[in-house]
């Protein structure tokens, strides 16, 4: 008797302690992983899928693209005009004629959301946070910040500024001058880079957002 | 005060055997309340000393023979012979009381105890563990350490938290054990396989944390521990407060809690930004003993917060190299601060288990237990989302949450016809779930086992085997081509065990033991796919990965002749698709640059190491020690060595105690030297950079215990890098970033206090 009392005391006094500790945890993502014909769990992440390099010699636009469907990792990306997956992959070069002014534009997309976020408006949003490069090279500086492209005669000048108070170049609207033709294919390395804070118009600080290699041939 | 209140008698005693008379040395003596253990001399000596008057118990444990609790009840200081019997049979007024109490193993066992404990405490688990043979650390800079065994870590790895398998995030390198070092009273390390008790992939060992056992007569009593630490300016406050209640028979309870607080980490030259620490934890006990079962709760709650240095999570393979080629990280201009900013971890996990112990005999019990482990982990990027809406959420990028249920039955018979032994059979479920970036799939996964192992007793040798039956499934839910696929994968298999311990004189121990051990792959070595920030890689589970199998023998060796103290062990694993982490020839590349590829793989494998430790006791009460391990991981398919294996280490220790005053006990100053060899053995071309120079530092540790009337006051100080040496660990992923954390001294304080003791009480009035 006097046995069964205390069990029953020393059950009545765990379970109040487990109710006591045990965290609220409603806030939990479903325990249950998602079936084979669910959606994807809620992705609260911002990915950039596509850089788009759009060039216009005045009358025609010309879009290059690099694409990674799922973000980094995951799906393999590849290069486009003309490819719609890995499998159809064609060539990264940029083509351009000799002697050419062109205005470049460079849009960066999530396209695993409907409807397609652009997030190059973001960039521009905090524009003094962020900044292009190219082949990892420090413009001049501003108003006619520009970088010549290694082994060929492309001068690539920044059009836009951040708007802070030491106004810097940001790089989503260029100006690409061309000069003689190149033998060979050269490396154009296109890189966003995130500075909050530390963005001084140079290459070192900050992180990649995003980094692709493109090549360039100028006939 | 009254004089039978001084505490100052002295309990001498002889252990012998009973058949024999021959002095039992070796033999592990308990005093169960107030806890002390020690370990007889080669002569089968001991001495307790500051005992007050009263009724004590003590637990004698020695190979071959049957633990034995003694009743003694002292009002003089006394010497006693005690007789260890080697059956019941022959017990005659010796009191047997029903104990859990601590077996001897033929594996390689050590632990860390209470005194040995006040050197470290503050530090992180892996770093507490260190000062065990075999292991060290894998480390992600100062504030996250992974212990690593006879050169693994990870899965093939068990911490036993109060008895109950830690179940958390596991696989990630930079994933720290969630268990808060102060509950422990003391910290075991089981080296070499024992997969039948603990299950089949407890390949490399097995750390057993566990609190003190709760008192079982009226008192309150409790503990009160505080840190302070120079470099990181780090603060740990932890108090325990146990009692047995007076009027309620048979409850006793416990509530114990820690809070610990670092900013910046700083190396010789400069502050890491951003590697704050921040933890919070508390658990309490409650326990039911009788006399036909006994019941216990105990719930543990574990929060923490760590800062990673902000300079060490990086973009892509171009800022890896740039961060390699940088004499100074990018961020080492920030000075000092508490704040913890992104790139951060969460981490919190939760227990509660239930035990249940019912007699079911004089020598045999039966339990049931069942634990609830819920494990979160939050991941912060270094940069929040450009999109402002999702920026002001502040979500962390990884979030994944763990939660496990784990049962148990055994039955335990002690000493029958010279056999005792354990049989069982255990089962596990656990559901993980996650939300933020793909990576690591969700996932569904049981396991159940079944395992019996006995142990033949004789007086010089005690035999042991097991055997042991698992089955397991992991049903993932993969992410491939945007859709989510399920898979359901299950393996099962037999594992063994045989060894035995050898006692031929009274002054040396000899075991070996041989054990066959398997692992399933595991969730992320098998469907693994995505970019982990935290390391800067990608990585890439394989689904046709097979089962992992070992066999490995270890042995040990005990040596205590005159005033050396010796212990040596020698290891070999051989494993059969061995599953491990190799990074892939050529990088890949993605919208953010190109990231290193890391795959997972299987192979034969092979690894064998050596350690050991020689202590001398110098006239004077000096002492010397010398330690040092080996460890040798060799791939044999691809004939490379494997990646990731502890350098050589020795380490040198000079000390002087001094001796006890009225006032003044337990002092010691020693001087610690530890030299770390360069890691020549490792796979060439592969790793981001070569392992760096092998390095020496200096260190020391001064302890003393003060007593103020009856109160005693534990004081250590321990100095760690005293030189200010500039250095880099291989087995440090941080290396590739910054170095190693400078001078840091640590000062600390042990208060055990009794509020109330109704035994002495009671002394008192007569």
């Amino acid at each position: 008797m006097k046995t069964t009392t205390k069990m029953m005391l020393s059950a009545a006094v765990a379970v109040a302690l487990v109710a006591v500790s045990c965290k609220k945890k409603d806030k939990d993502p479903e325990p249950t992983p998602p079936t084979t014909t669910g959606n994807p769990p809620p992705n609260e992440q911002e990915i950039i899928t596509t850089m788009n390099v759009i060039i216009d010699n005045g009358t025609t636009t010309a879009t290059y693209f690099y694409k990674d469907p799922d973000g980094d990792g995951g799906i393999a990306g590849f290069y486009g005009p003309g490819a719609t997956t890995t499998s159809s992959q064609t060539d990264s070069v940029i083509n351009l004629l000799a002697n050419k002014n062109y205005t470049v534009n460079l849009l960066l997309l999530d396209e695993t959301k409907n409807p397609v976020d652009t997030i190059s408006n973001e960039v521009l949003e905090e524009a003094a946070d962020h900044m292009f490069f190219f082949n990892q090279q420090s413009p001049s500086a501003l108003p006619n910040a520009s970088v010549t492209i290694n082994g060929t005669n492309l001068t690539i000048t920044y059009k836009d500024t951040d708007g802070a108070t030491t106004p810097l170049p940001i790089g989503l609207l260029t100006e690409w001058m061309t000069g003689s033709t190149t033998a060979t294919k050269k490396e154009l390395n296109i890189e966003l880079k995130h500075q909050p804070n530390i963005k001084n118009g140079t290459y070192a600080p900050g992180d990649v957002d995003a980094a692709v290699p493109f090549k360039i041939k100028i006939n | 005060m009254c004089r039978s209140q001084t505490c100052d008698l002295q309990l001498k005693g002889i252990v012998r055997d009973d058949d024999n008379s021959e002095h039992l040395g070796f033999a592990v003596v308990k005093l169960l309340y107030p806890e002390k253990i020690i370990q007889t001399n080669e002569k089968g000596e001991f001495v307790f000393g500051d005992l007050c008057k009263g009724n004590y118990k003590i637990l004698i444990q020695h190979v071959g023979c049957k633990d034995t609790i003694f009743s003694i009840d002292l009002a003089k200081s006394k010497k006693i012979i005690f007789n260890l019997p080697h059956s019941y049979n022959q017990l005659k007024d010796i009191e047997i009381v029903e104990k859990k109490s601590d077996e001897i193993l033929p594996q390689a066992m050590e632990t860390i105890n209470i005194k040995q404990l006040d050197k470290s405490k503050g530090s992180t688990l892996g770093e507490i563990l260190k000062g065990v043979n075999g292991v060290t650390t894998f480390n992600n800079g100062a504030t996250i350490s992974k212990p690593m065994i006879n050169g693994m870590q990870g899965y093939r790895i068990m911490t036993l938290n109060n008895g109950i398998r830690q179940e958390g995030q596991n696989w990630g390198n930079e994933h720290a054990p969630e268990i808060d070092p102060f509950i422990a009273q003391k910290i075991t390390v089981i080296r070499g396989t024992s997969t039948v008790r603990y299950g089949s992939d407890a390949i490399g060992g097995v750390i057993l944390i566990e609190p003190n056992s709760l008192p079982d007569s009226a008192s309150i009593t409790g503990e009160f521990n505080s840190v302070g630490a120079t470099n990181g300016r780090l603060g740990v406050l932890s108090g325990q407060l146990q009692g047995y209640f007076d009027k309620i028979k048979g409850f006793s309870w416990r509530v114990q809690g820690t809070i610990k607080k670092g900013g910046s980490m700083k190396t010789p030259t400069y502050y890491l930004k951003n590697t704050g620490v921040e933890e919070k934890n508390f658990s309490y006990a409650l326990a039911y003993h009788g006399k036909k079962f006994n019941a216990e709760i105990f719930y543990s709650q574990f929060n923490s917060v760590i800062g990673i240095f902000s300079s060490a999570h990086i973009g892509n393979l171009t800022d890896l190299q740039a961060a390699f080629n940088r004499a100074k990280p990018a961020d080492s201009l920030a000075g000092f601060s508490y704040t913890i900013d992104r790139p951060k971890q969460v981490a919190e996990h939760e227990l509660v288990k239930f035990n249940f112990h019912f007699h079911t005999g004089l020598r045999s019990r039966l339990y049931a237990n069942y634990a609830y482990q819920y494990n979160k982990r939050q991941e912060f990027d270094k940069h929040k989302p450009r999109n402002n809406q999702l920026a002001e959420l502040n979500l962390p990028e990884f979030d994944f949450r763990l939660n496990t249920h784990y049962g148990e039955v055994l039955w335990e018979h002690d000493y029958i016809n010279r056999f005792s032994g354990k049989f069982g059979v255990q089962g596990m479920y656990q559901e993980n779930a996650y939300t933020g970036r793909y990576l690591l799939p969700g996932f569904f996964s049981g396991t159940w086992g079944v395992f019996a192992l006995e142990k033949y007793i004789l007086p010089k040798i005690e035999f042991e085997f097991g055997v042991r039956y698992d089955e397991r499934y992991i049903t993932p839910y993969v992410l491939e081509q945007n859709q989510f696929v399920r898979y359901h994968n299950t393996f099962n298999g037999f594992s063994c065990n045989a060894g035995f311990i050898y006692k031929p004189f009274t002054n040396l121990k000899t075991s070996f033991y041989a054990a066959n051990g398997w692992r399933s792959p595991s969730v992320n070595e098998l469907y693994t796919n995505g970019l982990h920030h935290g390391t800067a890689t990608i990585e890439r589970g394989d689904k046709n990965l097979k089962t992992e199998r070992s066999l490995n023998a270890i042995s040990n060796t005990q040596l205590n002749y005159k005033m050396l103290e010796t212990e040596f062990t020698v290891y070999n694993y051989y494993f059969n698709n061995f599953i491990y982490y190799f990074p892939g020839d050529r990088p890949e590349l993605t919208i953010r640059g190109a990231f290193p590829v890391f795959y997972y793989k299987q192979n034969t494998a092979n690894i064998f190491g050596t350690d050991g430790s020689v202590k001398y006791n110098f006239p004077f009460n000096l002492y010397v020690k010398i330690r040092g391990m080996i460890v040798r991981g060799y791939n044999i398919d691809d004939k490379q060595p494997l990646i990731y294996m502890p350098a050589d280490r020795l380490e040198g220790t000079i000390g002087y105690t001094f001796k006890d005053k009225k006032h003044i006990k337990d002092s010691y100053i020693e001087f610690v030297s530890q030299a770390v060899n360069k890691q020549t053995r490792a796979p060439a071309n592969v790793d981001f950079a070569p392992p760096p120079e092998g390095y020496m530092l200096v260190g020391g540790n001064l302890s003393t215990t003060l007593l103020l009337k009856r109160q005693p006051l534990i004081f250590t100080v321990s100095v760690t890098n005293g030189l200010n040496t500039i250095y880099r660990d291989y087995l440090d992923r941080f290396r590739y970033y910054n170095d190693a954390t400078g001078t840091n001294i640590t000062f600390r304080l042990r208060m055990p206090f009794t509020l109330y003791n109704k035994n002495k009480q009671k002394q008192t009035n007569k």
